[in-house]
């Protein structure tokens, strides 16, 4: 292997939640090849190797984190098409979102989240949060080759 | 409006048992002037047969006198000629007499003032004719002269007791005739004044029961509109109710996700300076930044419980039967009592009628709240729970020995974001007892508080028990 295979995808608009996400992940050892994007639409052309992506190198990543409310297009409408398309559809994807709302929680598995967390505002819970997601679909989780 | 409609209605039943009972009073007196209506029938027609029978006796009476004077004309015209068939016609006029004096008994029979006239008629025609009998055997045996002798010729009927009697007998009846007939006029009067009055009287009550119905029906109708109006308002406020909640929904949607998210940005840059830059900063800036992860975080704190607040607000309220008991034990378990030092004791608690989710949110406020303010007392800490039923009324107490509150300040401790103690005494957001009262209110029950600083707290909740309505 000549490139550093992606580990994880990290779809959210805010540089805030993505640093943090991506400074414990690392700070854990848990991944160090995150790949972020900021809405759905980016996350789209990441996965199909379209537009701004359309060089990058083959592979999928291991995991999908999703922020659910972003601008052009949302996670839910990320999640449709991954779950329907043979390519995407067997990467598990975690919800992470402020989101408690019952009826996001409810649409997000009917299209086939595979979890669905919700953020915490205490960063030390909030970075506990993530270091638990990651470990178990990083490292715990087996998926098909 | 619920009130004054119901008053009308209660005025209105009172309306239909007038107006029944004056219908029924109508029906009886119509029904009274008919039966009295078949009864007169009956009398007139008892006074026409007595007209009949009365003409009866009249005939009679004049035969009786016809037969009675030509008996006497035949016994003359033989004492004259002495032709003995003057005395066959005298006979024949006897046994006619007999049949007519048979008759006017029968005639007679049902007047007793007539009745007692007509034996004597018969007695007098017997004797006269067998005076006239004998007078004849005497023509027969001494000859015409001997017998004109015993009997002076002289004018018709002057001397005969017959007539007197039917004279008599038609005085009588024409007395008694007029007697029926005043009679039958007052009878027919008085009839006439009772279908008249009886008549008039059951035709204004049936008219007077009419209007009555018209405006009841008026009435009522008032009252259907009336209530419509009112329904037709409530849903349109219900409709508003509707679209203000959707809008409130969308609000909280809006707070949840982005109040939270940067929130969670001021709490992790504090948090990732610490980390970093913990050891570089001097002690009281980096208690700053505690401080400010504090404050963050205190404020995430107010928002989830803002949010549960408008969320349980709005939910449905559902209504089975709650285990109260176990709920108690459940909800303890949940805020960390288990794990305290607190003693708890949990009396005999009956079962409510109520949302079982709403409820366990209820008991947790509570229950936490016991814990948090009787915590300084260690394991002096005693909480207690006791139930009873009241009725259709299930009553909850919860009683703590911790630091209570003046009761001077009691009307606030169910408001949104008021508090008692400090944040530094105790930690909270000011928002439990507010959804407390809020769910129990929504389930048309209450809560109260009494307390004692120092001595601790006791919250009676009352909830329905059983289903109603």
């Amino acid at each position: 292997m000549n490139y550093q295979q992606v580990e994880i995808l990290l779809v959210e608009d805010s540089k805030a939640d993505a640093d943090m996400t991506m400074r414990t992940l690392k700070k854990r050892g848990i991944a160090n090849n995150v790949e972020w994007v900021k809405n759905g639409v980016e996350a789209m052309e990441y996965l199909f190797r379209e537009g701004a992506f359309a060089n990058r190198p083959t592979g999928t990543p291991k995991l999908v984190l999703l922020d659910l409310k972003m601008p052009l297009m949302d996670g839910l409408q990320v999640l449709e098409r991954m779950k329907a398309d043979p390519r995407t559809q067997a990467i598990p994807v975690v919800m992470m979102t402020s989101s408690r709302e019952e009826g996001d929680v409810l649409a997000s598995y009917r299209l086939g989240v595979n979890s669905y967390v919700v953020k915490p505002v205490d960063f030390r819970d909030f970075a506990e949060m993530v270091s638990e997601v990651g470990m178990y679909w990083m490292l715990s989780n087996q998926v098909p080759d | 409006m619920t009130e004054d409609a119901g008053g009308s209605i209660r005025k209105t039943g009172g309306g239909g048992a007038w107006l029944v009972g004056a219908f029924a009073v109508a029906v009886l007196l119509l029904l009274a002037i008919a039966m009295y209506g078949v009864r007169q029938n009956e009398r007139t027609r008892q006074a026409r047969a007595y007209a009949a029978a009365s003409l009866q006796i009249e005939q009679a009476a004049l035969d009786m006198v016809n037969v009675s004077t030509l008996m006497e004309v035949h016994q003359r015209g033989y004492l004259v000629a002495g032709d003995p068939r003057a005395l066959a016609l005298r006979d024949a006029q006897y046994r006619k007499g007999l049949l007519e004096a048979e008759l006017l008994r029968r005639a007679t029979a049902g007047e007793p003032t007539l009745a007692v006239v007509t034996p004597g008629i018969l007695a007098a025609f017997e004797a006269r004719y067998r005076r006239m009998r004998e007078i004849g055997e005497l023509a027969a045996a001494g000859g015409l002269d001997a017998a004109r002798q015993a009997a002076p010729l002289q004018g018709p009927g002057s001397v005969d007791p017959v007539l007197g009697l039917l004279e008599e007998l038609r005085r009588r009846q024409a007395r008694v005739l007029a007697e029926r007939e005043a009679r039958a006029d007052r009878e027919a009067a008085s009839f006439r004044a009772v279908m008249l009055y009886g008549n008039g009287l059951a035709l204004l009550l049936v008219v007077a029961t009419m209007i009555a119905l018209l405006a009841q029906l008026r009435r009522n109708e008032r009252l259907r509109l009336r209530l419509e109006e009112a329904h037709q308002l409530e849903m349109e406020r219900t409709a508003e109710l509707e679209r203000s909640n959707r809008e409130l929904e969308a609000f909280s949607y809006t707070i949840s996700h982005d109040l939270r998210a940067p929130l969670r940005h001021i709490d992790g840059y504090a948090r990732i300076l610490q980390e970093d830059a913990g050891d570089q900063l001097a002690p009281d800036l980096r208690a700053y930044l505690d401080t400010i992860s504090d404050s963050s975080r205190r404020m995430g704190m107010l928002i989830d419980d803002l949010l549960t607040f408008s969320r349980l607000g709005r939910k449905p309220v559902g209504r089975v039967r709650v285990d109260i008991a176990d709920l108690t034990r459940r909800a303890y378990e949940e805020v960390g009592g288990t794990a305290s030092e607190a003693d708890f004791v949990v009396g005999d608690l009956p079962d409510a009628h109520a949302d079982p989710v709403l409820l366990r949110q209820v008991w947790v406020n509570l229950l936490s709240n016991a814990l948090k303010y009787s915590a300084p007392r260690g394991a002096g800490a005693r909480i207690e729970v006791t139930g009873e039923r009241a009725g259709p009324i299930a009553r909850y107490r919860f009683r703590d020995n911790g630091v209570g509150f003046d009761m001077r300040y009691a009307d606030k401790l169910f408001g949104v974001f008021q508090r008692m103690h400090s944040q530094d005494e105790f930690e909270g957001t000011g928002v439990g007892l507010a959804i407390v009262r809020q769910i129990v209110e929504r389930h048309g029950g209450s809560v109260q508080a009494e307390a004692e600083p120092g001595r601790g707290a006791t919250f009676t909740l009352e909830l329905p028990a059983e289903e109603t309505e």
